[in-house]
């Protein structure tokens, strides 16, 4: 390519960085999960197969009853394909630690395979990873050390895990079923020095055993010196080449198939003629037993009677003294009686005294310290009395003093009233003078005045009379002349008596004046008598006056006298009166002071009266007590005497009793055991015609099929996960590099104009997708191999102790991914460059021609199409244009949304298993399972009666459990640990375990077995079909499946104790205990009920739901693991898918994104307008997707169900709202980088006319 | 005041170490309802000082107020604001939205305008009611640009701006978006500011502005402008 082409080329690269990097990440997450997923499987299957080479596995194990001779070993060793044989032997026993025995998750007592290891070879190879061929089955030492002196183990890692009282340094304790583990061992206890995994258990099945349950829990290795015996009952097997097999392939396990179809031949031949000598022995012992169980039978009942007769002889005696003691007793106890009765008497008087005395002692008390305190307020009364008195005294002194000032005062008062009366006196006197001689001289001047008138009155009349004279003398005259007139005379006469009034009125005046005259006169002197006085009355009033001043002044004095002494007297008497009043209220006090100390005399006498009757009294009580005492004492000699008779006779009579009871249970318990020997022995004979060598092959090896067909689960898996996401990644690249050329075709025209030829042209922008394919493809490459493997083994983790070895290069499936991946990013590169190409360089230079839009078929119908809101219309309008788009976005957001939904609902599925099972509501209802030591009969259980009277305790129950291999046809694949569960009370099972029917019928009395719902998957079975157990005897038992339930954890498969003694032609053992406590009891209580019974000696373990549920607790944290890892790769696709497609789409549109921002639309408008589309496959994706995770989560639970876990298949719906919302908050954040691009659009530029 | 005022206006880009002068200095004033033309060769700044009229598009230096606002000293919501309601755009490449329909490019406009005239209404006024529901590519150039003077007018604008409406269309076609425009302005009331390299539009315009160099070379003033149909070219 020119270099200015490859110049321009990174160019682009750079301009856009992001996209270039997300076409990168979008095909590093398709390849990476194809990859990834894809090559799990052979990575778990490289891992296990590194494991089993670099740990020597054996190909073939070979184990026996009968101890293999040098003989048969040569045999096998002759065969073809087989390279060596290693001998080995093994024990299995029941294993306790401390006092208890251990009790696993199914609440069976844990079992243990003891094989000796040769600790030198174990120690080289941990350290140095080197060993002989001879040492096969190599250990990892996880903890801890190898054994170095007797008595030490090591034992199995997992189950130290698993069993909380398993622990280094803990010491366990073996015991057999049959035989006794000292046959082969030399100790019974082991101390545990360490812990390893051994190749040959993978998962954590152990596989089954003779002893306990059937179900072997654990393995452990002790130095070979440790064993007893020199049989050799195992024999590993390794074939010729096994390293060059792969151990899962076809081709491997036809070989070890075969080998051990051979060996088991060839057993049958070998091994019957020792059968027979077998046979032999074993009818010999038999009826050695027989004989010996006859002769003890005879023995034990002569011993028994001889016993009885000696219990009865003495039985007599010890009557007859025992009515000794009772006639004695009957006598004393008289004797006491009166005694008693008397002494009560005594006892009751002397109290009832006593309590009056003492009453009265209270009250004397009481009132003493009363008394008390009166008289110190009577010191106070007499001092104030004292007191008081002398106050009298003086107040009389001074009310004497008093009273003389106060008379004194009155004679001084008196003297100056006279005093002032004299000037009263006087003074009146001169006011009396003085109106008198003003009276005097008015009278003088009116009398004046009188003579004045009188004198002018005179003068008047004396005119007046002259004139009449006249008059009367010219009348006369007339008259005299007789000339007068009538009328003259009339006149004449009244001038003439007028004349005479007048001269009387004058003479009258004239002796009035004449005595005024005298009058006056007279007056005057009397004025001047009155002045005289009046002067002598002015002289003595002022001598008077003088008087008052003195005698005023002296009151004066007097008063302050009178004053001074009232005040003094007041003031003392207010004292004094005080005094009294406050004497007055002792008074009160001091009357009932005397009266109460007479009352407390009087007490005192009764109280002293009383004493002597008391003391009076006691002596009398006294007197009583001593004779009831001697009374008692002599009685209880005697009693005690009868007693201690009494007493030895009984003690003997116990001891023989004892003797006799413990030679019942002796004689019992030998028979029982010799019972039991002799069930053993017929049943070993009877199995001894079946005995063969049972050979297994590797891929047979308990956990090795599970393994597998969780390889072949993961295998499935990525049938479908993958393969979605690098669709998905695929279909999002193919978008981006389409969209890439497109948006370049100005510049492909610009080239193809210069006269660039095609190949060149394309070259440039194959170049572009070949160096994000690159990138992509390493980088998925990488973690393909290297991280997504181990998160996927990273579940199976729990369950296998495979190592991971990591990263396995797989180059099929990376170049598949790669191939896929590369062919997509490069075809949509070719098509989308060769469809540019066939243009003319100026069609391309233009702006690409946008054909009209599609319309939509609503607009065929316009009305409803015109009546359709604005914003609905655009909405259509998008979806239409953009409908390539919106559909890549939905496939995306819809796939991711599935994985994350289905990963939520993996996380749901696991975290129900254990409620489900054991919680409240779950499958088993019962809350605690004791593991008995002895089998128990239902009918009479000393046990279970028990149990059942204790008031923590609802309802108990024994059930049978064994632990069997169930497979679907005799001798096919098999399913290992199925517990066989006998309830031993049909009616009551569902108080206990709730068969929850799926199919079927869960009547258990219809004969057949009830399965649980993951075996009967397992088994592909359905009611009406007949299935196989295989018992620890390895015979093989058909039954009909009658039903399935429900059931989450472990295999299960219910039988009627009527069924099970038909089928297995044996009663079960009912050595297991449900029960079922009161509902108030929480978790701790429960604990600290069953460790209560755990001390019991029947009790041999026990297992509460809450520590079953525990150990599968621990599978949650795993799938969280892969749940994250899903929901994390999910949402980043989504992310990217949806930032690339909007980030194209802006790119496609920036121009009409200019457009509407020059009409006014805001950023926030534009943006809502440009991600309308985002949205909208946002919605449709998450629909979509929702729905098909609930499919896809269907698919997954059942293509990771391991093992014997049945996974819940619903899924909550919270994770429905989180699976949304996470999804949304993607697309969210995918679309925000568009606003700064939107910002970034410049209407100038963009709009700008061409010129 | 003038209705339109350029003060001092410069506007100057950097590309690389280099300025390019776009408009230095540039002063002149429109009055209400005038129809300006602007011409000048390309370079000359036209489509500039359209675009810092139109509020695409910031300057360097100096004012331009329009009706007593002085969109200068806009903040961007403003700016936004501006161009929602005062201002009306007709390009010389349309620009219509191509996923819409003739009639829902006016809505689209009409949805972010409160004072928005009747879609249809536009449609007839324009001549296109019975073209009104087909999509642009169905459509002539004439009819395009018809319906582009149409969503400028949707929202009543204040100063329609116009970047060489006829620059793609023949002359007849031409002279019948020029009527059209000439015709809305009057109705509206409408300040119109016509761009256009083509010198024979000039007639028609009150006042004619001369640039060169991103400078304005002169400004004529015409009372008597002449009716549309008269001009050729």
């Amino acid at each position: 390519m020119k270099k200015t082409l490859l110049k321009d080329t990174l160019r682009s690269i750079s301009a856009n960085k992001l996209r270039f990097l997300s076409v990168i990440i979008i095909v590093a997450l398709g390849i990476s999960f194809f990859v990834g997923i894809k090559s799990s499987s052979p990575a778990m299957g490289y891992s296990a197969n590194e494991y089993f080479r670099i740990n020597n596995l054996l190909d073939v194990r070979v184990t026996s009853r009968v101890a293999f001779s040098e003989d048969d070993i040569k045999k096998i060793e002759n065969l073809d394909n087989v390279d060596y044989v290693v001998r080995s032997k093994y024990v299995d026993a029941v294993v306790s630690v401390g006092d208890s025995s251990v009790v696993d998750a199914s609440g069976t007592q844990l079992t243990c395979r003891i094989s000796p290891v040769d600790v030198d070879a174990a120690r080289a190879f941990s350290e140095t990873g080197q060993a002989d061929d001879s040492y096969v089955n190599r250990l990892v030492l996880k903890e801890g050390r190898y054994p170095e002196k007797a008595g030490e183990c090591v034992i199995d890692a997992g189950a130290v895990k698993n069993y909380a009282n398993l622990e280094i340094g803990s010491v366990i304790t073996l015991s057999g079923d049959e035989a006794s583990i000292t046959d082969s061992l030399r100790t019974e206890e082991l101390t545990v020095v360490g812990t390893v995994d051994s190749p040959m258990y993978i998962s954590t099945e152990r596989g089954t055993t003779q002893v306990g349950s059937g179900a072997l829990s654990c393995f452990a290795f002790v130095s070979e010196s440790d064993f007893s015996t020199n049989e050799i009952n195992e024999l590993f097997v390794k074939v010729k080449y096994d390293d060059v097999y792969d151990k899962f392939s076809d081709e491997y396990k036809e070989i070890v198939t075969t080998l051990s179809d051979e060996i088991e031949e060839m057993s049958s031949g070998i091994i019957d003629s020792k059968l027979s000598v077998l046979k032999v022995e074993y009818e010999d012992k038999i009826s050695a037993k027989q004989k010996e169980i006859e002769n003890y039978n005879k023995s034990s009942a002569d011993e028994l009677t001889a016993k009885q007769k000696e219990i009865d002889e003495f039985k007599a005696y010890v009557d007859s003294e025992d009515e000794i003691l009772t006639n004695s007793k009957q006598k004393i106890e008289n004797e006491k009686a009166s005694y008693k009765s008397s002494l009560d008497r005594l006892n009751s008087e002397f109290n009832t005294l006593n309590a009056t005395y003492e009453s009265n002692v209270k009250t004397y008390e009481g009132q003493s310290s009363e008394i008390k305190g009166y008289t110190d307020l009577k010191n106070l009364y007499d001092e104030l009395n004292l007191k008081h008195t002398a106050d009298k005294i003086k107040l009389g002194e001074l009310e004497a003093a008093k009273n003389a000032a106060q008379s004194d005062y009155d004679y001084k008062k008196s003297s100056l009233d006279i005093a002032k009366s004299n000037v009263t006196y006087y003074e009146n006197r001169l006011s009396n003078l003085a109106s008198e001689i003003s009276k005097l001289k008015s009278e003088i001047s009116s009398l004046e005045l009188e003579r004045k008138e009188l004198q002018n009155s005179v003068a008047v009349l004396e005119s007046e009379i002259k004139t009449l004279e006249k008059r009367i003398e010219e009348l006369d005259k007339k008259y005299s002349g007789g000339t007068i007139t009538s009328l003259e005379r009339i006149e004449l006469l009244n001038s003439r008596t007028q004349l005479s009034s007048k001269t009387n009125e004058l003479s009258s005046s004239n002796s009035r004046i004449k005595e005024i005259g005298t009058q006056i006169p007279k007056k005057e002197a009397s004025i001047s008598t009155k002045t005289t006085e009046q002067t002598d009355a002015s002289t003595s009033l002022s001598k008077a006056k003088d008087a008052v001043t003195l005698a005023n002044s002296e009151l004066n004095a007097a008063l302050s006298a009178l004053n001074s002494a009232k005040s003094s007297y007041d003031s003392f008497k207010s004292s004094y009166d005080a005094d009294t009043a406050t004497l007055n209220k002792y008074t009160a006090s001091m009357n009932q002071l005397t009266s109460g100390q007479g009352k407390l005399t009087e007490l005192a006498d009764t109280i002293s009266k009383q004493e002597t009757e008391l003391e009076a009294l006691k002596k009398r009580l006294t007197e009583a007590q001593i004779r009831y005492s001697l009374s008692v004492r002599n009685g209880s000699v005697t009693l005690q005497k009868a007693q201690y008779d009494l007493d030895n006779a009984k003690t003997r009579y116990y001891t023989i009793d004892n003797e006799l009871t413990e030679l019942k249970t002796k004689i019992a318990e030998k028979k029982t055991n010799l019972n039991g020997d002799l069930k053993k022995l017929r049943n070993t004979l009877k199995n001894i015609d079946s005995i063969t060598w049972t050979a297994t092959a590797q891929s047979a090896l308990t956990g090795h099929s599970a393994f597998e067909s969780s390889m072949d689960n993961i295998l499935s898996m990525s049938d479908i996960f993958p393969i979605i996401f690098l669709v998905t990644a695929m279909i999002a690249c193919f978008v981006i590099m389409m969209k890439n050329v497109e948006e370049e075709r100005g510049s492909i025209g610009l080239l193809k104009a210069f006269g660039y030829s095609n190949f060149v042209i394309t070259g440039k922008y194959v170049s572009y997708a070949l160096l994000a394919w690159l990138g992509g493809a390493f980088l998925g490459g990488v973690l393909g191999t290297c991280i997504v493997p181990s998160a996927v083994y990273s579940i199976f983790d729990i369950i296998y102790t495979v190592p991971n070895v990591g990263a396995v290069f797989n180059f099929k499936y990376i170049s598949l991914g790669l191939g896929i991946s590369f062919v997509t990013t490069m075809a949509a590169t070719f098509m989308a460059v060769v469809r540019e190409l066939k243009m003319y360089p100026a069609a391309l230079m233009r702006p690409k021609m946008v054909g009209y839009n599609r319309r939509s078929l609503l607009e065929r119908m316009p009305e409803f199409w015109n009546s359709l809101p604005y914003g609905i219309v655009l909405l259509i309008r998008t979806i239409i244009r953009s409908r390539k788009r919106v559909a890549v976005g939905s496939v995306a957001i819809a796939c991711c949304t599935a994985l994350i939904l289905s990963s939520f609902g993996l996380f749901n599925s696991v975290t129900d298993v254990s409620d489900s099972q054991y919680g409240d509501d779950g499958i088993f209802n019962y809350d605690v399972q004791f593991v008995l030591n002895a089998e128990q009969n239902p009918s009479d259980s000393a046990v279970l009666n028990s149990v059942r009277e204790d008031k923590l305790v609802n309802s108990a129950m024994l059930i049978s459990n064994n632990s069997m291999t169930v497979s679907s046809v005799a001798g096919g694949s098999s399913i290992e640990g199925v517990h066989v569960v006998v309830p031993s009370e049909m009616e009551n099972i569902a108080d206990y375990i709730n068969l929850d029917i799926i199919e079927g019928s869960a009547n258990l009395n219809e004969g057949g077995v009830v399965l649980s719902q993951k075996l009967a998957q397992s088994l592909d079975a359905v009611p009406g079909d007949i299935i196989y157990f295989t018992d620890a005897n390895e015979i093989v038992h058909p039954i009909t499946v009658i039903g399935v339930v429900k059931n989450y954890i472990g295999h299960y498969a219910y039988v009627s104790p009527e069924a099970y003694e038909e089928v297995f032609l044996a009663e079960p053992e009912y050595k297991y205990l449900l029960c079922s406590l009161k509902d108030y009891m929480d978790d701790d209580e429960i604990a600290d009920f069953s460790a209560g019974y755990l001390k019991t000696e029947d009790v041999a373990g026990v297992a509460t739901a809450e520590t079953m549920s525990r150990s599968a607790d621990n599978a949650i944290r795993q799938v969280m693991v892969l749940v994250v890892l899903f929901v994390l790769s999910a949402c980043l696709l989504a992310m990217i898918v949806m930032y690339t497609t909007s980030n194209v789409n802006i790119s496609e549109r920036t121009h009409e994104i200019a457009n509407i921002k020059v009409i006014g639309f805001s950023d926030s408008e534009v943006l809502l307008y440009v991600i309308r589309e985002n949205l909208i496959s946002t919605v449709i994706g998450t629909v979509i997707g929702l729905i098909g995770g609930v499919f896809l989560h269907n698919a997954l639970v059942n293509l990771i169900s391991v093992e014997n876990i049945m996974y819940g298949t619903s899924v909550s719906w919270w994770s429905f709202i989180v699976a949304t919302l996470i999804i949304v908050s993607v697309a969210v954040v995918a679309s925000l980088p568009i606003l700064f691009k939107i910002n970034k659009v410049d209407m100038a530029q963009e709009l700008k006319s061409i010129e | 005041m003038s209705y339109i005022q350029f003060a001092d206006v410069s506007k100057i880009y950097k590309v690389g170490d280099t300025e390019i002068h776009a408009l230095s200095n540039v002063n002149f004033t429109i009055e209400q309802g005038e129809i300006c033309v602007v011409v000048g060769p390309s370079g000359a700044g036209k489509t500039t000082l359209l675009n810092v009229l139109g509020g695409m598009d910031s300057c360097t230096k100096g004012q331009i107020a329009v009706d007593d606002r002085i969109i200068t000293d806009f903040r961007k919501r403003q700016l936004i604001n501006y161009r929602r309601d005062d201002v009306g755009f007709i390009f010389q490449s349309y620009n219509l939205v191509p996923n819409l329909t003739a009639l829902e490019n006016l809505e689209l406009v009409a949805n972010l305008s409160n004072k928005a005239v009747d879609c249809m209404e536009l449609m007839r006024l324009v001549g296109l009611e019975r073209r009104a529901n087909l999509f642009p590519s169905q459509l002539s150039g004439g009819e395009q640009q018809r319906v582009a003077i149409a969503r400028a007018l949707v929202k009543k604008p204040k100063v329609l701006l116009c970047d060489e409406p006829t620059g793609a269309l023949d002359y007849e076609t031409g002279i019948q978006i020029l009527k059209l425009i000439k015709r809305a302005s009057e109705i509206m009331n409408m300040t119109v500011l016509i761009i256009t390299h083509n010198n024979a539009i000039s007639p028609i315009a009150n006042r004619v502005i001369s640039m060169k160099s991103g400078r304005i070379s002169k400004i004529e003033l015409n009372d008597t402008p002449m009716p549309v149909e008269r001009i050729e070219w």
